[in-house]
């Protein structure tokens, strides 16, 4: 197991586990987020092989368009 | 193309070129750069505002909306008065009466795939600022930067959730020499066309100052690369309206972005 933070909470995650894994895990629809890992967003082409690491900064969040 | 101030110039920008790494050059840069400002509603209203009263010379107000009561609170460009009319028409005059340095010209269109081209054929802006209200119009923004070769500064809000970025296409970057401006993602690489939007701003509300906040970011990012300061380009800007706090993070380029790559 390994420790990180999601939006700001620790969170134990399995070992090896892929961000993609990690929204099916929290029920966070792919395509209503932007991901940020230790202040760098990942592309949601990338979600599926990058694998969190311990103490990761993980942040979720939606895009807003209002103006 | 404009290479000297007039003596009344040198007193109402006074306080711009004070600051040393502006100067007369910088107001100059202002004074001849030519920008588009797409949505001229609370972002847009407050950006073109401050462009104008800064000099800038040429300012291409893009919206087909007309002006509501809801508006007012927050856009405070418009009155009562303008109430049913073209908030592009709307702000040109009142800009153009105000601020004689620049030319103000408003086009009452919605910016869509179909007439994009026929906008950007007719016209040279250097800078576009995406002040637009919906996901679908960022797109097409972002995608018209990239085509188009335009440095972008847009900004967005939602209820207590802003978002803003500078984004430089990498086709200007490799034309500029001596920059240390690294390569980075568009507004697609982080958020793909199909991304679903938990907030839509028609049915969210929204405290004017917030959106103050953003707009100022934008056209001051905007101003700055005209006057030829650094900007952070490819940094996505979090504000939280209620907590009063920013975040930031890095926007990397998506290989399989279909827009910029």
């Amino acid at each position: 197991m390994i420790t990180i933070h999601i939006n700001g909470e620790l969170q134990q995650l399995a070992d090896n586990q892929t961000l993609a894994e990690l929204l099916v895990c929290k029920q966070v629809a792919p395509q209503s987020v932007a991901v940020v890992v230790n202040q760098a967003i990942i592309p949601r082409s990338e979600w599926s092989q990058y694998q969190c690491q311990a103490d990761d900064q993980i942040e979720f969040f939606s895009a807003v368009a209002g103006g | 193309m404009k290479t000297s101030l007039n003596d009344h110039q040198y007193i109402l920008y006074s306080k711009q070129m004070l600051l040393t790494d502006v100067s007369e050059q910088g107001q100059l840069a202002l004074m001849n750069a030519e920008v588009i400002v797409v949505g001229v509603g609370g972002l847009g209203q407050l950006v073109a505002q401050y462009l104008a009263a800064s000099g800038v010379g040429q300012i291409h107000l893009i919206d087909d909306d007309k002006v509501t009561l809801s508006n007012l609170p927050r856009q405070l460009l418009f009155s009562a008065n303008d109430i049913d009319v073209n908030k592009a028409h709307v702000a040109a005059g009142k800009l153009q009466q105000r601020n004689r340095d620049s030319k103000i010209l408003a086009h009452s269109v919605r910016l869509a795939p179909e007439n994009y081209l026929q906008l950007f054929n007719a016209i040279s802006p250097q800078v576009i600022f995406d002040c637009s209200d919906n996901f679908a119009t960022r797109q097409l923004i972002n995608r018209i930067a990239v085509e188009q070769h335009l440095p972008l500064f847009s900004a967005a809000i939602s209820a207590d959730q802003g978002q803003w970025f500078a984004y430089l296409p990498e086709s200007v970057l490799t034309n500029l020499s001596a920059t240390n401006i690294k390569p980075h993602g568009c507004y697609h690489c982080v958020f793909p066309a199909d991304s679903l939007l938990s907030q839509n701003c028609s049915q969210m509300g929204v405290l004017g100052p917030a959106v103050g906040i953003m707009a100022s970011m934008q056209a001051l990012a905007g101003m700055n690369h005209i006057i030829g300061r650094q900007v952070e380009f490819g940094v996505l800007h979090r504000f939280d309206a209620k907590r009063l706090s920013w975040s930031k993070a890095t926007m990397p380029i998506d290989k399989h972005c279909c827009v910029c790559r």
